[in-house]
């Protein structure tokens, strides 16, 4: 029996002789569904002309999700009552719902990349002025206070007699120091301060190689800038 | 035997499904749209100290590291009349050597002058530059430029260590400290 046109099956008004009809072919009931799904699918565009329901139960809709054909197993071969779109809506909305989710989680990692970078490089610019301080001081620095035994941890301007910032190594001072202020509040970080001393051979002229180590840390690693100035008589 | 009517829609199970993955995917969404909000804000009031700042400082190095010497002022009047000089103050006098050339009415080796100060002009605060005449060595009233503005809302010259250090202050209580001499 040929049940491959549509006109077969819309003139079909015994599921049982439909089932026969299934059988009539090589292979299983299910593998009729299948080729009746398929060519419904290849005749769409002609299948408007197809009633809502058929007139012994098969449900001809169609949507635009297509008919699906199922059996139950009383009636035979039949169309589903149920309206596609149901399935098809909750995958849609989960495949937007990820999507969308998958954008703000783009532009959130965007954000926070950018984030870091400007707290990098508000961090190199207070570390880098500290780092000038340090340079500035060791620059103007009192030549004759540098090998003092009195070591301060600071400038000190109410101190009258000589004293050093950078004692010779092996000594170091450490100190910490506020290197500036962000709106979450005070930013410091810790100096150390040593210096080598050379005695030229020849004249015995002293100089000095002062030291400066600006150290500070971020979430994640710790940092350290050096000032380096060369002091001689 | 009655049959049950089959209906199109959704199931019980499928909308509690689609409800509860909604709920999650939007306060998700809510969560990160509010963090969005927060790091822009930040953003915005760390914006003074990642580009404003270390530009200021640059430029205000670069110019008063031309000075031969300077004074620290209360304010840019005490600056102009040169007393009293302080440690700590908003306004400095800078005196720049200039070389005699056909535009400038200057002796060689004389210095040419000028004040640095922040104060507000028209309400809009700044560092300004007040270039003094060649000629008188008065300063002008209007300032000969402004050197800084924007988000900066402060800024004091120090010298009480010994070398002039200079503090930057934005509109969210940060600020950025440097030495404003040659180095």
């Amino acid at each position: 029996m040929d049940y491959g046109t549509l006109e077969n099956i819309k003139g079909r008004a015994d599921p049982s002789a439909f089932a026969k009809a299934m059988a009539d072919k090589p292979g299983s009931a299910t593998q009729g569904v299948i080729n009746l799904k398929d060519y419904m699918n290849r005749c769409q565009s002609i299948s408007r002309s197809v009633p809502e329901r058929g007139r012994s139960g098969y449900v001809f809709r169609r949507r635009e999700g297509g008919p699906v054909l199922r059996s139950d197993g009383r009636h035979g071969v039949s169309l589903n009552k149920r309206s596609p779109e149901g399935g098809w809506s909750l995958v849609e909305m989960t495949i937007s719902l990820f999507l969308l989710i998958s954008i703000a989680v783009f532009g959130l990692q965007t954000m926070i990349s950018g984030w870091m970078v400007q707290n990098w490089s508000i961090m190199q610019s207070m570390t880098d002025a500290r780092a000038g301080i340090e340079t500035a001081y060791a620059q103007r620095w009192v030549f004759a206070a540098l090998p003092s035994s009195d070591v301060e941890a600071s400038p000190d301007p109410t101190k009258t007699n000589l004293y050093t910032l950078w004692p010779v190594y092996p000594a170091f001072s450490s100190t910490v120091v506020p290197i500036g202020k962000t709106p979450k509040g005070p930013v410091n970080a810790t100096v150390v301060r040593t210096s080598y001393q050379y005695s030229d051979p020849l004249t015995g002229a002293q100089s000095y190689m002062l030291e400066s180590y600006v150290l500070y840390k971020d979430h994640l690693r710790q940092y350290c800038k050096l000032s380096k100035v060369y002091r001689t008589e | 035997m009655k049959k049950r009517r089959q209906q199109s829609g959704f199931t019980l199970i499928e909308l509690a499904v689609v409800l509860g993955v909604s709920v999650m995917i939007a306060s998700a969404l809510a969560g990160m749209f509010n963090a969005h909000l927060q790091m822009m804000n930040q953003a915005a009031q760390y914006r003074f100290l990642a580009k404003d700042a270390p530009f200021i400082g640059l430029l205000l190095t670069k110019t008063i590291g031309n000075a031969e010497d300077y004074r620290i002022f209360a304010n840019r009047n005490n600056a102009a009349s040169g007393t009293p000089a302080v440690l700590t103050g908003p306004a400095v006098r800078l005196w720049m050597r200039q070389p005699r050339g056909p535009t400038i009415n200057q002796p060689n080796g004389a210095f040419r002058q000028a004040i640095l100060s922040f104060e507000t002009i028209g309400g809009h605060p700044g560092i300004y530059f007040f270039l003094a005449d060649d000629v008188t060595g008065t300063f002008p009233t209007a300032p000969s430029w402004e050197l800084a503005g924007g988000q900066l809302t402060g800024a004091t010259f120090d010298a009480s260590t010994g070398l002039l250090l200079a503090t930057l202050n934005g509109s969210y209580g940060d600020q950025y400290t440097f030495a404003a001499e040659k180095k």
